[in-house]
Order: structure tokens, then sequence, then C-alpha cells
């Protein structure tokens, strides 16, 4: 496997319909409207907006979400700009410049410079994800149960380092998803298994409620209880003013874009990252490199190329593990692995063999998003600001309602409120507690794979551990988990002692 | 009733993490010892140790090393906040707000009642009671929000998708 122009070709065939090229578009507008206010994520968005790809054909349904996913790191940085609150965590390496500038007057030079480098970010990390997607896949279709269940145990690992400081909340929240993963029924004997005797825990948990509760539902709440702490706070809202950008604006920045889209491919790439971690790289080495480096901070609009760039460069990054080993790229990628599977189609190299018309589709499916980005964030720079004006209380009970009726809609089954609700009331409880929420999605989706490799690699070797991982592949990735765990402790211990001596020297 | 909405119970965040742990571990010792024998059977296909409880075992070994590291993790962070605290300065606590139980209950009616008193009906006082508790107190606002959002989720999930969503009242 490897790239072909007959590959994009067929992508264009996929997506040639009407209703197709319709969705990408509703997609992308509505990822742009949810990236723009404070609070709705692109996480968020495709969490809410999935069940109703459940009826539509997979190609049109994830070009929708795919929209969502590249509007919405683009419309998180018109929050960052005009009112400094970045709408999504990606942008919060543009607030550092956009809002020194929206202050100035320069609020549409800014926001312009975030549409052109989202869009130059995210077409070139499309095409590297056309280019490297294949010839991972092609290496990854020689793993066998060994490399498949290192991969798994890498991928949580990973994720579990999205841990805010302590990877061992990452860890129980990995464990966490993997034991609600194991109930159910057993994926080699058949068996019911920790159903607790109730009829209704045969089928396990269905994705799309979990992630519905995880990642809205629990949002919601935190947002519900915020809003009451800051009922007497008004955010003040630049408008949209001043010139567009000039040549030089554009000689400028045409170092940090390319560095920035690069970076942010590369980034995107590495499991668990994303677009935040992204921007904040390309930030820092575009005022490294700058000839300007005192005006980063104060509305240098470099800064705002290199970390939309970096932060929409990671959208296609983020698909290249997602796509061909079955380990997200962020957290937006982990709910497009649950879309994947919902619609039938097992992320990972037999993806690119047995549907790799789906696969192309889904190329060309982002290639067009973008495009679609580029033109309504133009038509619509001056206006769509004001999303941020709708009141909390009209916004807050539509999500609401959407968040019930979505996690109906996918069996017409009340038990999927139930898990819904109950997974959005835990997921508020452990994200107060420190707890991360994605690791626990991504022990339900790779638990069950994980589980399978293991024991059907252990059964030709007796239950032999030893025998079943003595393949240098697996050993290699065994030994970069382990290194990176404990490095991670090591560094997590290290900062906790050194917070505890500037705590007693003062 | 704004007064009950804004009520919240903060903790220190190192009692948390303290709470966390002992929870977690009390769970996987229990699973460990009394749940994996009694809601896992040993189906077909077991050889040797490799049966339908190897999983849940690894995992329940791994979570009770976690939640053993976050207790004692928990306890030096108890420590340095008594010296905080005698330092004059405020540790770092954790907030949860009572409004979430509201904002569940009605997640638990919807629940509840959807099937018997049918989903338009029970849309529309769910995504009132969170208008209202969101803060929204003009009542024709509310009623026009929670009904046009109900009428176009109908359409679109009935009619449009065809959803199977009850009319309720044996309709």
């Amino acid at each position: 496997m490897s790239f072909s122009f007959a590959n994009i070709i067929a992508g264009f065939q996929q997506i040639g319909t009407l209703n197709c090229i319709l969705m990408i578009a509703f997609g992308t507008l509505l990822g742009i409207i949810i990236g723009a206010l404070p609070g709705l994520t692109a996480t968020t968005g495709v969490a809410i907006f999935l069940p109703l790809t459940f009826y539509m054909e997979p190609v049109p349904a994830l070009g929708f979400l795919v929209g969502i996913y590249c509007g919405g790191m683009y419309g998180g940085s018109i929050t960052a700009i005009l009112i400094n609150t970045p709408g999504t965590p990606a942008g919060a390496a543009t607030v550092l410049d956009g809002h020194p500038m929206a202050q100035k007057g320069e609020a549409y030079r800014a926001l312009q410079m975030a549409l052109y480098a989202s869009t130059i970010g995210g077409l070139i990390s499309c095409v590297a994800l056309m280019f490297f997607a294949p010839l991972l896949a092609s290496a990854a279709l020689k793993f066998s149960y060994a490399e498949y269940f290192a991969l798994g145990v890498f991928g949580l690992s990973i994720v579990a380092g999205l841990s805010n400081g302590n990877i061992f909340k990452g860890l129980l929240a990995c464990c966490i998803g993997l034991f609600i993963g194991c109930m159910g029924m057993d994926p080699i004997s058949g068996y019911p298994r920790l159903t607790f005797g109730v009829t209704s825990f045969l089928g396990g948990f269905q994705l799309i409620p979990v992630l519905i509760g995880i990642f809205a539902f629990s949002e919601l709440i935190k947002q519900c209880a915020e809003k009451v702490r800051r009922k007497d706070e008004k955010e003040e809202i630049f408008p949209v003013s001043g010139k567009s950008l000039t040549k030089a604006d554009w000689k400028r920045s045409i170092s940090p874009l390319i560095k920035g889209s690069l970076i942010g491919t590369f980034i995107g790439a590495v499991p668990a990252t994303g677009g935040g971690t992204a921007a904040f790289l390309s930030y820092g080495e575009a005022r490294r490199a700058s000839k300007h480096p005192e005006e980063f901070g104060n509305g240098s609009i470099e800064g705002i190329a290199a970390s939309e760039s970096a932060n929409n460069g990671a959208t296609g990054g983020t698909f290249i593990p997602m796509l061909c080993l079955g380990i997200p790229g962020d957290s937006v990628t982990a709910v497009l692995m649950g879309a994947l599977i919902i619609q039938g189609l097992t992320p990972g190299p037999t993806l690119f063999t047995d549907h790799a018309d789906t696969v192309n589709g889904l190329y060309i499916a982002l290639l067009i998003a973008n495009i679609f980005m580029l033109i309504m964030g133009q038509v619509g720079l001056r206006w769509f600001y004001k999303v941020c004006l709708i009141p909390k209380e009209i916004l807050q009970p539509i999500i609401f309602g959407l968040c019930l009726i979505g996690s109906y809609a996918a069996n017409s089954n009340l038990f999927d409120v139930g898990t819904m609700l109950v997974f959005g009331l835990l997921g508020y409880l452990l994200i107060r507690a420190g707890v991360p929420m994605t690791p626990i999605l991504l022990g339900l989706i790779l638990g069950n794979i994980t589980e399978s490799n293991l024991r059907r690699g252990l059964i030709p070797t007796q239950g032999n551990f030893l025998k079943f991982i003595n393949r240098p592949i697996c050993l290699a990735i065994l030994a970069i988990t382990i290194f990176s765990l404990a490095f991670t402790i090591i560094r997590m211990l290290r900062d906790r002692k050194a917070g505890k001596e500037i705590n007693e020297e003062e | 009733m704004n007064n009950l909405f804004q009520k919240r119970i903060v903790i220190k965040k190192s009692y948390s993490d303290l709470g966390l742990g002992i929870l977690f571990a009390l769970l996987t010792l229990y699973m460990l010892f009394i749940g994996n024998y009694k809601f896992i059977k040993v189906g077909f296909g077991a050889v040797g140790k490799v049966d339908d409880r190897l999983f849940p075992t690894i995992v329940m070994v791994i979570a009770l090393i976690c939640a053993c590291a976050i207790i004692v993790l928990a306890i030096g962070d108890i420590k340095r906040d008594k010296k905080l605290v005698a330092a004059g300065k405020q540790p770092a606590t954790v907030e949860f707000s009572i409004m979430v139980l509201f904002l569940f209950a009605v997640g638990l009616f919807f629940y509840l009642t959807m099937k018997k008193i049918g989903y338009p009906l029970c849309n529309f006082i769910c995504v009132y009671a969170a208008y209202y508790m969101h803060g929204g107190r003009k009542i024709w606002k509310g009623v026009l929000l929670a009904g046009i959002f109900t009428l176009i989720c109908y359409l679109f999930f009935a009619v449009y998708l065809g959803v199977n969503l009850p009319l309720g009242f044996s309709l």
C-alpha cells in the first residue's frame, strides 16, 4: 500500500454526492460555531452530534464529523482573539498574541491570519496523512497478536500521560475504562461476564451514550456549576475592526506557517498529544526563530500564524495512528474512533484493505472540510463572534436536550439514556477529583482488542507470557511503554518534590 | 431557589485524593478476591490461567497499585497542607456543586417518565427545567425555547430519521 493518485480520484468519487458535500459543509459550519462557544470543544461537538451519523452512510457520516473537527479547531481562535478566552484548548496559544491585537484595534487582521493559518495547516496535514498513512498501515499488516497487544498497552499508557500531573490517576482512569469494557460478553468464550445479574448489561455499554455522557453531559454539568459562580462577571468582546493582512504580514508569517503545519502534523501523529500541545510547541519555535521575538505576547502576527497552523495541522496528523494502528492521536480522534466502530469499521491496517474506498473518501472529506472552512470563515469573519452573545440559559438547555435525545436515538432504548446520565455524573465527579476522561474512553475502546489479542496469543504458548512477547517489534513497543511510564512517574515525583521545596522555602 | 443552586461542597484536594484512593482500593480488593469469582464464570476455550478472569484480574491489580499510589501521595499532600495552613496559606480545594444533583434529577425524570408521558411533554419539561436552573426567569422565553426545540427534535428524529419516539398516554 502506498500513496497513488488513483486513491485520490477514488476518494473524490466517494464524496461526489450532493448529500456528502452538504454534510461536510454543515459539519464545518457547526464546528466553527461550536469552537467559537467558550466551554464547548471540538470533542464535545463531535460527541453530541455523533448519534446523528448512526443513520448515515459511512463517508457522509465521517465527513460530517471531520467537518466539525476542522471547524472546531479553527473556531476556538475567534473567542481567543476577541474575548481572551480560547473556545477550545487548542486555541490557548492564540490568546497570547490574538487578544493583544484585538485590544489594539487589529482584530480583523488577527482573525484573518488565524483563518488562513488554520487552512494551510489543515491542508498540509491532510497531504501528509495521504502519504504516510498507507505506509504505516503496510507495516502494521505484518503485526501479529503480540504486536497488537503491545500497541494497545502503549496507547493506553501514553493516554494516561494526559493526566495533568498525576499519572496514577490517568492509569486508574484507563483501568476504569478497561473494567467497563469487560462488562458484557467475554470476547473469546462468549459467556456473560460482570453483568451483576442485570439483563441490560449483557450487551455491555453502548459507545454513543458513554461518549455523550463522558464528554458532553459531564462538560455541561461542569459549565452549569461554573456559570453559577460567574454570574456577576461579564466578558468584554472587542469589535472586529481594522485593516486586512498586508504583504509584509505574509512575508513575516510564511516561515512560521510552514513550520507550524509540519510541527502540528508530526505532534498530532504522536498518540495522545493533539492540537494544544502542537500549538504551544510551534509558538515557542516561532518565537525562537523570529527576528522580532520581543513582539511575541504583545500582538505578533507570527505568533498567531504559528499557533493556528499547528493546531489545525494536528488534525490530519491525529488520523495517522488512529486509522493505521487503532490508537487515537487526541481526544477528538478517540471519539471519531467510536464513530468508525459504530459504522462497522475497525480502525487498524485492515481498514486500508477491506474499506479502502472509505479511507480515500475520508482523506478527501478532510481536504474539502478545510476548503469549506476557508470559504465560510472568510464570509463570516465579522459575524461568527456573535455566537458568543447567545445567553447560556438558552444554549445549555439545548445541549442538555441534545444529550438526552442523542443517547436515546441510537437504539431507541431508555437504558442508554440512563447510561449517559450515570457516566455524565461519574465523569463530573471524576473530573473534579482530577481524573481525566480520555483514558476512560480509550480503555473502553481498546480494552476488547487488547484482551482478545492477549488471550489469542497466550493460548498457543500455553499461558507463557515471555514466549508470547518474544518478538522484536513487540519487545521494542513494550520497552518504550515501560520507559515512558517510568520517565513520567519520575518527572511527576520530581515536580512534586520541587513544589514541596518551594513551599518550604517560602 | 437561586441560593439552593449556588450551594457547593468544598473539600481539600488532598482529602479528595485520599477518598478517591481508598474508594478504588476497596473496590478493587473486593473485585479481586470476591467479585472475579462471583461475577465471572470460566467459559469455553480456557487454557490454564488464560481464561475469562485473566484480563479483569490484571486490570484490577493495576488499579489497586494506582489506588495505593494515590493514597500514599494524598497522605504526603495532607502533611504538606498542614504546613501550608501553619504558614498562613490556603491549601488547594475541590468544589462540587449541588446544582449537579438537580441536573441529574431532571435527567432521571426523563428516564423514568418518557415512555409514560411521551417524548414531547417529557422533553419540554426537562428543557424548561434546565432553562430555569441556568438562571432563565422569563416564562415566555422558556416556553418558547422548550417548545421550539422539542418540535424540531421530534420532527428531525421521529419523522425524518424514523426513531421510535413515544407520544405517551397510550397514543
